[in-house]
């Protein structure tokens, strides 16, 4: 009985539950985008970097950056300093994740265009 | 803007044409009494007025009461017929322990969703609540978020086990149902508690339980019936009838609907009968009926006079008594 009061109380206040969510895709997103840059510049096995995982990627990044924009929204309305300082954090990240993965894609057309 | 109803201000009227001779405004009789609404809540809750639909009032801003005496002539919403006096005789003090359909809030009625209203208000005449004891009502419900969560589940579950969106010109898109299954699961597992809202009105609190959880309990002047306003990009009204509190999800009890006279008749039926405050779309209006002050302002009530030099010149006969 205990764990199922928890949990009912624990979804209650859903920007949390956002925040958290945005942060577990940023992680995610931040594997991936290591995992690229790492066979982009270091094993040059480009076959194995996401790109047939795209459409999903920026998908999943611009669900994560309205998630985390949510989170925040409802955080600024609670007067608790640490939460949103987190939020925004979060937020901030999954914007700064966004760029980055712009920018390792455009790196990688220049890399496959085809010069003549 | 929908018809105003005839107004009867017996006492300021003179004050009132005054007032709106002097000033033009386009509803000039509407600030005499300012009465700032945030006090009503603490500091700290004035994040629910935003979040509910539709939105509500800004703190800071402020608003007038009218502590709903005025009387008002040609109601045209007495055809919904509602009853006017308790029907069944449920108020015996035997408690029912059983509370009505939890599932009664997921169906507002496809068309005509006001007269649906009046229609669950005949058969309970505290809808959407039940009552238990002479002054204590009880609500127990499911977010309707429940089926929908469930609906999604079950159809991206079926996507992804049989693969039907899973490769789409050599791009791997299974993802996207992966996510309609994560997010339905969740909508799905944290709507699946029971809410439970108790109005006690012999101790003046409200408490709120989820899963027999305590969320929070409190005075009975953060709870309240208000309208909603939303409007479409042709400049149509719609209103929708929301029950809210501080720390309450907002309970849609009639969705978006165009008549203003019935929605406002219906809200303020439901506020009188279940003894909370009812409050406008307007965040200005005199159609507010506020009949509980939190406790600093029990014997002076909040409400402060505006233009008190409005009022020492005698009045020409202005346009108010429509």
């Amino acid at each position: 009985m205990r764990w199922r009061d928890r949990v009912a109380v624990l979804f209650f206040p859903q920007g949390m539950m956002l925040t958290m969510a945005a942060m577990m895709l940023f992680f995610i997103h931040l594997c991936i985008f290591a995992s690229d840059v790492h066979h982009f510049c270091v094993t040059h096995h480009y076959d194995r970097m996401s790109f047939r995982y795209t459409v999903v990627l920026m998908f999943s990044q611009v669900i994560s950056i309205c998630w985390a924009a949510m989170g925040s929204l409802y955080a600024e309305m609670t007067d608790v300093k640490f939460l949103r300082c987190f939020s925004l954090t979060i937020l901030m990240l999954n914007g700064a994740m966004f760029f980055n993965r712009l920018s390792l894609e455009f790196m990688a057309l220049q890399y496959r265009e085809e010069n003549h | 803007m929908f018809p105003h109803p005839t107004l009867q201000i017996r006492t300021v009227n003179q004050a009132v044409q005054e007032a709106s001779a002097s000033r033009t405004r386009a509803r000039p009789s509407l600030d005499l009494h300012l009465v700032a609404l945030p006090c009503l809540f603490p500091e700290r809750s004035c994040s629910f007025l935003v979040r509910s639909p539709g939105g509500f009032l800004l703190p800071g801003k402020s608003a007038t009461v009218g502590s709903g005496r005025w009387q008002q002539t040609s109601r045209p919403v007495d055809r919904l017929c509602l009853p006017t006096q308790a029907p069944k005789g449920r108020i015996s003090g035997l408690p029912t322990t059983s509370s009505g359909n939890p599932f009664q809030l997921w169906a507002l009625g496809l068309f005509c969703t006001e007269r649906h209203l009046a229609k669950r208000l005949k058969d309970n005449s505290f809808y959407p609540f039940t009552q238990q004891q002479p002054n204590v009502f009880v609500l127990e419900y499911y977010l309707d978020t429940l089926w929908k969560g469930t609906l999604l589940f079950v159809v991206c579950l079926i996507l992804v086990s049989f693969g039907f969106v899973s490769q789409v010109q050599k791009q791997e898109t299974w993802g996207f149902p992966a996510y309609g299954v994560g997010v339905g699961l969740w909508l799905m597992i944290s709507s699946l508690p029971r809410r439970r809202l108790v109005l006690n009105h012999t101790r003046g609190v409200y408490h709120f339980s989820i899963q027999g959880r305590t969320v929070c309990q409190g005075p009975m002047h953060l709870v309240y019936v208000r309208l909603a306003l939303s409007s479409d990009a042709y400049g149509r009204c719609f209103f929708q009838l929301v029950l809210c509190g501080h720390k309450l999800e907002p309970l849609v009890l009639v969705q978006l609907s165009e008549r203003y006279e019935q929605m406002e008749y219906l809200g303020r039926h439901i506020a009188r009968k279940l003894n909370i405050n009812y409050f406008d779309c307007l965040a200005t209006s005199y159609r507010h009926v506020v009949r509980h002050w939190p406790l600093g302002a029990a014997f002076s009530p909040g409400i402060m006079l505006r233009k008190t030099g409005a009022y020492d010149k005698p009045g020409s006969p202005s346009d108010l008594d429509v």
